[in-house]
């Protein structure tokens, strides 16, 4: 009985932890991807003299240069994810998924300074 | 418990140019299979179709009796090393194997003559033949069924080359492991079952002489 419950806690353990490296491939990709995105996103201020399209960009153009960069300089490290059951449309969708909400508070914060 | 991997009926063709016509392997937990196969033969071709990165016009892959139709969306059914390295080089080598591992595994993991020091070294300050020492020992200690390596041993030092050897040896009691590179000597050291892709099928070959007489290896 003692052993079953042990076998069932080990079990549980095991499924948490995998779940977390799950959460730390996605977080690990979203980062490779965020240097171009920033850089993207704050050059537009230049073009654009509005502090609005810092995260307009970070939403729009920045990520899809970010992934397209990605795309031509290093494809190969998708496998990383790959050997982890991970696809490419799974990662793509999960990073936008968190430009989108980085962006939106962003610029929430942005339109309220303006306001101010 | 033993597992079955089967890939079948594979029919794939590039620009109307036949590569791959019918073919069928199996490997079984224990089993180092050993392919051959000259220059665009069509040998990573398979090993990505059977990853199920690539598709192909006609194919069947069967684990432990069940049809997938890409095995790699699974977790720890089939891993694949790429001929080129594949971890990321912004990442830390011990972050590599803690997100792959877990964190407990990170201090066992770099416990050896090639990785001891190198933990905290990022992946793109690694020489070739470290990565893909890393890369393959990564591979092989999940807890993946089956392991698909494209040419481990390039450019790997003899010394390496050994290490490498000992670990898919070690891996094999408990997954299968199918393995392709040119280093026919090597491969033909390691495996236990071998097989030459020629004219888009699959022939069975049992030593050297088998390669010669395919016309892999001069005579």
């Amino acid at each position: 009985m003692c052993e079953k419950i042990s076998y069932t806690f080990e079990i549980e353990i095991y499924k948490k932890e995998t779940k977390m490296n799950n959460i730390g491939l996605y977080w690990e990709f979203h980062r490779s991807t965020l240097f171009l995105n920033l850089v993207v996103s704050v050059g537009s201020v230049l073009l654009t003299k509005s502090f609005l399209f810092i995260p307009i960009t970070m939403m729009t153009a920045g990520p899809f240069l970010s992934f397209f960069h990605k795309e031509i300089t290093a494809k190969n490290e998708y496998y990383f994810y790959y050997n982890r059951g991970i696809t490419k449309v799974k990662l793509i969708v999960i990073s936008q998924l968190a430009n989108i909400i980085t962006g939106s508070i962003i610029f929430v914060i942005l339109l309220k300074c303006q306001a101010s | 418990m033993p597992s079955l991997l089967e890939i079948d009926s594979v029919i794939k063709s590039y620009n109307d140019r036949p590569v791959l016509t019918d073919i069928y392997l199996k490997c079984e937990t224990g089993d180092i299979i050993g392919m051959f196969g000259r220059n665009g033969s069509g040998k990573s071709t398979l090993l990505k179709i059977l990853f199920g990165i690539l598709t192909a016009e006609r194919k069947f892959v069967r684990i432990d009796g069940k049809v997938f139709d890409c095995p790699y969306k699974t977790k720890n059914e089939l891993c694949f090393l790429p001929q080129h390295d594949f971890l990321p080089k912004h990442m830390k080598a011990a972050k590599a194997v803690e997100l792959y591992l877990g964190k407990d595994a990170v201090e066992t993991f770099f416990a050896d003559n090639i990785l001891k020091k190198l933990n905290n070294n990022k992946v793109s300050e690694l020489s070739g033949g470290e990565l893909r020492y890393l890369e393959i020992k990564l591979l092989l200690k999940t807890e993946s069924k089956f392991i698909l390596l494209d040419e481990p041993f390039n450019g790997v030092s003899p010394l390496l080359v050994e290490y490498i050897r000992g670990l898919i040896v070690e891996s094999s009691k408990a997954k299968g492991i199918i393995l392709t590179d040119h280093d026919y000597k090597n491969v033909l050291d390691v495996a236990n079952r071998y097989c030459l892709i020629y004219d888009g099928g699959i022939k069975t070959v049992t030593s050297k002489e088998g390669l010669i007489r395919w016309g892999y290896v001069p005579g």
